[in-house]
């Protein structure tokens, strides 16, 4: 964990509702795995008070990517930082990372939660491992990240609930295409977290969570979830990455 | 040679800048990211007597300028801080104060016997009013009579420095302060968190799983400066003040030094910014610099030195 200042190389909107942002920070890049975050501070003023979260989706040479939806203040703020300006960032956060074992590996993303995945994706390729990606939203409008699977050369299958891009259905129907020597990453709305612990076996099942987060480095005990002992553990610290069967959702 | 060191309750901190409880959990996370040993003291997340599983989220909430918190003191208890935290603490070198907890007057006595032999806990932070928690707290922290009590009861039990966190959420905070100071509190922490609520206006439903819960940041800070400027006014010769509420840079921490605080507590400013309490202290000895200031004891409640309240003119 760094508190550093990097500097906005790109913040464009790739749909009419996402943003991909690239910013150069090389104190943090070279210690950033698949399911690290990072915390961004999205006003200079204290309002809003907090820093946003967002995994980093990618990164080349000494620069991080980050996909946001803007749903909010703070995205919105965020949206508004131009090419060149200074932006402060906490990270890399995170102690629960995703789980590289296993050879063949599904990573399957709800809407702007692929872009929690997609640097795993990238991990498990270099190290020769079989990947591929499940990727679902709501309707085309939210299928916003094929773009980047498709120049990164992964294979995927798209799903959109009103069928208006990709298969029509949830990205659940595909799951019996994908036997018991698969390891699953999901990263998306909790709903489909939970489908997919009732489906997978846990033990091959690994979630990265999302939550209300005033920190992000473990001391405000806000983004707390429960653990199979039915104890609250943080997701921005033991995860946000858990194992399937560790959590319940 | 700028001073910054102060001698409060017996005890000498290396610096005013302290970290508030429930915003730096044990100070073992921040290790990685700075030397702990800089800041003056640490205050403990709260501890209990038995281990507490906190409020079920959704525990926080942003509000204009500030933060609602309900995280319900989730900790691991005395013993549980004892065996598996304190061994990680005890090799740094700054000052622990434990903040203390219970929903009794014995409770709140157990811990306080409990860590009589940790020798990295100088002292105790009572609190007597977190507004998340159903029993115990703001009991305390609302009654005269019961807070003189406690505080009496556990001063006569223990060798520690013994110091009460107060509520704003009462009438008069000069009451509760005199109160403590009665019962032989060795120092006040003014204050702890607000009582405030947000809607959501799109599911039309408290925000909070507790539906309320305590304000914080910079928000509350005029009314920080306040209480502190009124406690001392009037009680500033007998203990020392510790300021807490709203501090997030040097500018903030002086209102609350200049007001009369001895030290202060940075809080809610962790959270974004973990770097603030050593900006914080830096911002203080630069402060003295271009003042020619030497010793940051002149500073404490400076701001009394022109008795010129317009009320009374």
């Amino acid at each position: 964990m760094r508190d550093t200042k990097g500097k906005v190389l790109q913040n464009l909107p790739i749909s009419p509702r996402t943003y991909m942002m690239q910013v150069l920070a090389p104190q943090i890049t070279p210690y950033i795995r698949a399911g690290h975050f990072v915390m961004i501070k999205v006003s200079h003023t204290k309002d809003p008070i907090g820093r946003r979260a967002f995994a980093v989706a990618d990164i080349k040479k000494e620069s991080l990517f980050i996909f946001y939806d803007v749903v909010g203040r703070g995205t919105e703020l965020l949206s508004g930082f131009s090419q060149g300006s200074q932006v402060d960032i906490l990270g890399p956060l995170g102690k629960g990372l995703f789980n590289l074992e296993g050879d063949k590996h599904l990573l399957i993303g709800g809407g702007i939660g692929l872009a929690g995945l997609t640097l795993l994706g990238k991990e498990l390729r270099k190290a020769g491992k079989t990947v591929f990606f499940l990727y679902g939203a709501r309707s085309k409008e939210h299928v916003s990240m094929e773009s980047w699977l498709k120049e990164e050369g992964f294979d995927y299958l798209i799903y959109t609930q009103d069928g208006s891009y990709g298969k029509k259905g949830l990205i659940t129907d595909a799951l019996s295409d994908f036997d018991s020597s698969w390891v699953v990453s999901a990263c998306g709305p909790k709903g489909m977290l939970k489908a997919l612990k009732n489906l997978v076996d846990p033990s091959r099942l690994y979630l990265s969570l999302e939550s209300r987060m005033a920190c992000g480095w473990g001391v405000c005990l806000g983004c707390v979830v429960k653990n199979k002992e039915g104890k609250y553990v943080r997701v921005c610290y033991e995860g946000p990455v858990f194992r399937g069967d560790e959590v319940s959702l | 040679m700028l001073e910054l060191s102060i001698n409060l309750f017996g005890i000498t901190f290396k610096n005013p800048v302290w970290v508030a409880s429930g915003t730096f959990g044990y100070g073992i996370e921040a290790m990685e990211l700075y030397d702990v040993s800089k800041l003056g003291a640490v205050v403990t997340k709260g501890i209990s007597l038995k281990p507490r599983e906190g409020n079920p989220p959704e525990r926080i909430s942003e509000t204009p300028c500030g933060m609602l918190n309900s995280i319900g003191l989730q900790n691991p208890g005395v013993e549980g801080f004892l065996k598996k935290i304190y061994p990680k603490i005890k090799d740094i070198d700054t000052h622990f104060i434990a903040n203390v907890f219970g929903e009794t007057e014995e409770e709140y006595l157990e811990v306080c016997l409990a860590l009589e032999s940790a020798e990295k806990v100088v002292a105790y932070e009572l609190n007597v009013s977190c507004p998340n928690v159903k029993k115990g707290g703001l009991l305390f922290g609302h009654d005269l009579l019961v807070l003189e009590r406690l505080v009496g009861k556990i001063k006569a039990k223990v060798k520690k420095p013994l110091l009460v966190k107060l509520s704003p959420n009462t009438g008069s905070i000069k009451e509760f302060a005199k109160a403590c100071i009665d019962a032989g509190a060795d120092g006040l922490v003014l204050i702890n968190t607000l009582l405030g609520m947000k809607i959501d206006v799109r599911s039309q439903k408290p925000d909070l799983s507790t539906f309320t819960g305590g304000l914080s940041g910079p928000a509350i800070l005029p009314i920080a400066v306040r209480m502190v400027w009124e406690v001392f006014s009037e009680f500033g010769s007998a203990v020392p003040i510790v300021g807490v509420g709203g501090i997030h840079d040097t500018d903030s921490a002086l209102q609350h030094i200049l007001a009369g605080a001895s030290a202060v507590q940075v809080g809610t400013a962790n959270f974004s910014d973990p770097m603030c309490p050593l900006k914080v202290i830096e911002g203080i000895k630069n402060y003295m610099e271009e003042r020619k200031e030497r010793s940051f004891k002149n500073l404490i409640g400076k701001a009394h030195g022109l008795k010129l309240n317009p009320h009374f003119l």
